[in-house]
């Protein structure tokens, strides 16, 4: 496992053995995949499945959007963030809600330190609490085990986490 | 751009090739939605037909993995692709498919308007193909059944 910089002092990504990729750019890719949004309609049992990749497609727009204008104006990355709910730490968060209303794509993050969010992964969520979707469950698990790895490196202040990082 | 106290400028923040990915998908949108479209014609018929992927590829005379491209809706497909996909899927990507069906296929309704002209009734039925964008008059001498016509919208 890995940590990879998507925008400096800001945002970065977890990167699990197990994929060929980090989670942002994994997860990004798949939400732009039709064949992704079509097979996972399909395994969910949607009946409208056109509808509901264009759903899908019309809350990556918006996620797109958000993104390209956090990058290109304050470069505040926290905006796309709101704590999760069951977080026992309060530390863990997912997509701002407040931001994209109704939108179902989620992407989960560390908040390591003030304005530094590293993402865990995302999902697209089809239940209202995670445990109760088999994607989203997933997730939690992510979160427990990215928990740990910044646990067992001793990533406890901003120093600590940058030697981390030059290291991987 | 100020931030709190200090003032921002992102202009030196490293930012990886996703940011700049993210800035193009916005760039191409247009072309992005027409092939997500396509891709979900694609995989709908393949699933009726039950087609696979690999037998499409050997029809259209490709490599899998072009249709493993084509299905992902991230393809800026060439009108070749999209004739190929079109005959031989049977599915609707280019007007071609809908002018190629002939004037049948045409929806009309009548305006109820009839010329007279010179020395016979003339009546004029007026259509406009929706794949053409223009419209097409035809003159028909001494048919008095006929009237005007225009395609229901």
């Amino acid at each position: 496992m890995k940590i990879t910089c998507i925008f400096e002092n800001q945002l970065y990504s977890f990167h699990f053995n197990e994929y060929d990729e980090n989670e942002y750019n994994r997860n990004l890719n798949q939400w732009n995949n039709t064949e992704f949004l079509y097979q996972f309609a399909k395994e969910n049992s949607i009946e409208d499945i056109i509808a509901f990749v264009d759903e899908i497609s019309g809350n990556l727009e918006e996620l797109e959007d958000l993104i390209n204008d956090i990058a290109e104006s304050d470069g505040q990355f926290k905006r796309l963030f709101i704590p999760l709910k069951y977080s026992e730490t309060n530390k863990t968060i997912s997509l701002r809600k407040g931001k994209i209303n109704h939108n179902r794509l989620r992407l989960y993050a560390i908040k390591l330190i003030d304005e530094l969010f590293i993402i865990t992964g995302g999902a697209i969520k089809m239940s209202q609490r995670m445990q109760d979707h088999p994607s989203t469950a997933k997730e939690l698990s992510k979160l427990s085990e990215a928990r740990l790895y910044l646990h067992i490196n001793e990533t406890h202040n901003e120093d600590a986490f940058f030697e981390l990082i030059a290291e991987s | 751009m100020k931030t709190g106290n200090k003032v921002f400028d992102n202009s030196e923040i490293y930012q990886s090739d996703a940011i700049a990915k993210n800035k193009e998908r916005i760039k191409h949108r247009e072309m992005l939605r027409e092939s997500r479209k396509i891709a979900l014609k694609v995989l709908i018929k393949l699933d009726d037909l039950g087609m696979k992927q690999r037998e499409l590829a050997e029809l259209m005379q490709v490599s899998p993995q072009q249709i493993s491209k084509i299905v992902s809706g991230n393809e800026n497909l060439t009108i070749e692709t999209q004739i190929k996909l079109q005959n031989i899927l049977n599915i609707p990507i280019l007007a071609s498919f809908y002018e190629n069906q002939g004037l049948e296929s045409i929806s009309m309704q009548p305006l109820n308007q009839m010329y007279n002209m010179t020395n016979s009734y003339t009546f004029a039925g007026t259509y406009v193909n929706p794949t053409q964008g223009h419209s097409n008059t035809m003159i028909v001498e001494n048919e008095p059944h006929f009237l005007e016509f225009e395609t229901a919208s």
